[in-house]
């Protein structure tokens, strides 16, 4: 059945290699790619009118000075007006310190997963309640930590009650900062711990049970085996965080501080929503949104060269 | 074959049927006429949603009996300013915000001329000649920009608010108000330490309190078109009055006689923290009158925010007309919008929203003034006629994203950490960034 599949295919390959007109398609073929075609269809409006032409058309709204009904064009201005602004230095750098979070909720799914894999005692009760965060909106969450952490809260008497005093976590940068950290992490490392565990399920058990038998501790069996062979995921989970910090911050920060105080906890694209809608900038808004696109395709480039470089060596 | 493309043509057919579906048709023969309200023309209630008696549900219930046929959909809004210039900006870009929106005069209204239309000729001279306020709601604020909305009512203006019961305890004699905002700060300091309520409770997360000081304060040193002339050029936003404005209004936090957690708690407890008295004193508006009278009858007293010492102006009082209502350019049911509009605009109806808020008086020259019945209103009524200047704030007048950024730095000022000479300078930066093209 299969081989004059094979004999229709090599012969327009070589045909249309040397420069004659390619032989018609069998009517079954035509029919196949038809169908092919209208299965993905509506796959293909979807992602031309919901993903490409916004895109499209956010790129051409950032070459124009505009409130989303008068253009003016003004080429690259948007760019270079944003570019000199100190305050997008300012928030860049600020969102340069909401990576942290990356390494935290990275090493905080990591011991979860292990231990999950490992089966601890509650293991399964442990795996549910992991995941409990992420069926929390960000609303929801951010609202948690506000209570929890504001002046009169349950955070601070507890500091109060240790003979401490009240500290007003979201009146200065450093320690707005550090809350909005401590939600994104408890808020994120469920999923990258099932994540995780889905890599650890991947490796041969009897690897491990080989290890064990040779005399290879807890910790060297993690280092010499775990990491090694899950260090894709642990890759694509790195890269999902560092996404994750530049494109979905804004509900925290809305819920949590509304960029406040100032500008200190203001992140790109909490910026990009201000300049966009707040204060009518939607060229420069549009600019922006196009800058961090570019910054987190590159950022993405960066790391999955630094992976593919480690798994080389 | 023919099973296949007759399954695909049905699957399309039900895909079109459904993205049909899916559209704005009204097929009821009814017409609807839909309001975006932030809580200025409502009242909501503990759940969040709009009370029967409130002021917009009653006039849209008479509306819609005198006009058989119409539904009037009262949508609210989030009732942050930011937000909802935001919301309705990203709305009217789509093309799918409101018929009328209620917004505040100002700013909030001028900042958006490009979705809304122009109501010249919608209203009758008499009607025009009766109403105060309309240049608040003009392109440009001067007689001849475009009309972009009906002003609503005749103005809430800043105000202390002051605990009798705590000033009392503190040893205060608030029989008469401070005359200065010296006397005031020097009144916070006697209070402090005097009961358990600090002597300001200033929620001031987004910088509300601020801009009303800051309103207050630089009228007084400059006079009732301090913010007017700083939105035409004629006077820099970076003026030194700012300057010596912010420093007397960030000394309420730097002497600590404020809640220290000034900087992170909202506006909305505000009145909350009040009325259990947090504070001695709270700087607000008169649109706290209905619900302060409701949780503290007559308990608690007010005086306008008085004047630096030495100011130009020392009888000046912030405020003024804060209600705007618009019709936006791309709304289909123009003419029923600009009916209800005129429905409105009754002195009549105004005295309906006078007697049911009682925050701020009517803009009417025939209203009736026995419908104010709030104790605070009467006494603001009394210091509005007796004020000689009245200036209108800063956050009414300037561009929406110097507004903003004012608010910011009016919350970080307070807290130290802006100084008032950085915060100008970011305002006039902004302000020039603003106007430049």
């Amino acid at each position: 059945m299969t081989a004059p599949a094979v004999a229709s295919l090599a012969a327009p390959a070589s045909a249309g290699a040397a420069g004659g007109r390619p032989p018609k398609l069998a009517p079954w073929r035509r029919r196949e790619r038809m169908i092919g075609l209208a299965a993905v269809a509506p796959a293909i409006v979807l992602v031309i009118g919901f993903m490409i032409y916004p895109v499209c058309y956010a790129v051409w709204i950032s070459f124009n000075k505009t409130n989303g009904l008068n253009f003016d064009f003004i080429g690259l201005g948007n760019y270079t007006k944003l570019l000199a602004d100190p305050l997008l230095h300012k928030v860049f750098l600020t969102n340069i310190i909401f990576l942290i979070s990356v390494p935290l909720v990275i090493v905080a799914a990591l011991v979860c997963s292990v231990l999950l894999y490992e089966r601890i005692r509650g293991w399964k009760l442990f795996r549910v309640l992991f995941f409990v965060p992420n069926v929390l909106s960000t609303a929801v969450i951010g609202l948690m930590f506000k209570s929890l952490f504001s002046y009169r809260g349950p955070v601070n008497a507890a500091i109060v009650a240790a003979g401490g005093t009240p500290i007003d976590f979201f009146s200065s940068a450093g320690t707005s900062i550090a809350v909005i950290i401590v939600a994104l992490v408890w808020s994120g490392f469920g999923y990258q711990t099932l994540i995780l565990l889905s890599g650890l399920s991947s490796i041969n058990p009897e690897i491990f049970e080989a290890a064990t038998v040779d005399g290879a501790g807890w910790w060297k069996r993690l280092w010499y085996i775990t990491l090694p062979n899950i260090r894709g995921v642990v890759a694509l989970v790195s890269i999902l965080n560092v996404l994750y910090t530049f494109t979905a911050l804004f509900g925290f920060i809305f819920v949590m501080t509304a960029g406040g105080p100032g500008y200190d906890t203001t992140t790109l694209d909490y910026l990009i929503y201000t300049l966009a809608f707040s204060s009518s900038r939607l060229g420069e808004g549009s600019a922006l949104a196009v800058m961090v696109f570019l910054l987190i395709g590159g950022l993405t480039l960066i790391q999955l060269r630094f992976f593919r470089a480690t798994e080389d060596d | 074959m023919k099973r296949t493309r007759i399954g695909a043509i049905v699957v399309a057919a039900g895909l079109v049927a459904g993205l049909a579906a899916c559209s704005a048709g009204d097929d009821s023969g009814e017409t609807t006429l839909t309001i975006w309200d932030g809580g200025l023309l409502t009242k909501k209630t503990d759940d969040g949603a709009i009370a029967d008696n409130s002021f917009l549900n009653q006039v849209a219930t008479q509306f819609e009996e005198d006009n058989p046929g119409v539904k009037v959909d009262i949508v609210t809004t989030s009732g942050d300013i930011a937000q909802d210039g935001a919301q309705f900006q990203a709305a009217s870009i789509a093309g799918n915000g409101p018929d009328i929106r209620v917004g505040y005069t100002g700013g909030n209204t001028v900042d958006y001329s490009d979705f809304l239309l122009d109501l010249d000729g919608t209203f009758s001279d008499e009607t025009l000649s009766d109403l105060t306020g309309w240049n608040t709601v003009r392109k440009g604020y001067t007689e001849d920009g475009a009309l972009l909305a009906l002003p609503y009512g005749g103005g809430s203006y800043f105000y202390v608010f002051y605990n009798k019961a705590l000033a009392e305890e503190a040893g205060l004699d608030l029989s008469t108000p401070p005359a200065t905002w010296e006397d005031l700060v020097s009144l916070g300091e006697d209070a402090l330490g005097k009961t358990d309520a600090v002597p300001f409770w200033t929620p001031n997360q987004e910088g509300y309190v601020g801009a009303w000081v800051m309103a207050a304060l630089v009228g007084g040193e400059l006079g009732p078109s301090a913010f007017t002339d700083m939105y035409n050029g004629d006077i820099a936003v970076d003026d030194p009055a700012m300057v010596k404005a912010y420093k007397a209004y960030s000394e309420l936090y730097s002497k600590g006689l404020t809640n220290p957690d000034a900087g992170s708690v909202g506006n909305a407890d505000l009145l909350t923290g009040f009325v259990q008295g947090n504070g001695v004193f709270m700087i607000s508006g008169a649109w706290e009158n209905g619900a302060l009278q409701e949780a503290m009858g007559e308990d608690a007293g007010v005086f306008p925010i008085p004047m630096l010492d030495g100011a130009q102006y020392p009888s000046t009082i912030a405020g003024g007309p804060n209600v705007a209502v618009s019709i936006t350019n791309y709304s289909k049911n123009q003419d029923l919008a600009k009916k209800f509009l005129n429905k409105l605009a009754e002195p009549a109806t105004i005295d309906q929203y006078v007697e049911l808020f009682q925050t701020e008086p009517s803009n009417s020259a025939q209203a009736d003034t026995s419908v104010i019945t709030n104790y605070y209103l009467k006494s603001e009524a009394e210091y509005v006629a007796a004020a000689e200047d009245v200036v209108y704030p800063f956050d009414n007048v300037m561009p929406q994203s110097v507004i903003d950024l004012f608010y910011k730095v009016n919350a970080t000022v307070y807290t130290g950490q802006t100084t008032p000479e950085d915060a100008v300078s970011q305002l006039q930066a902004a302000y020039d960034s603003e106007t430049a093209g």
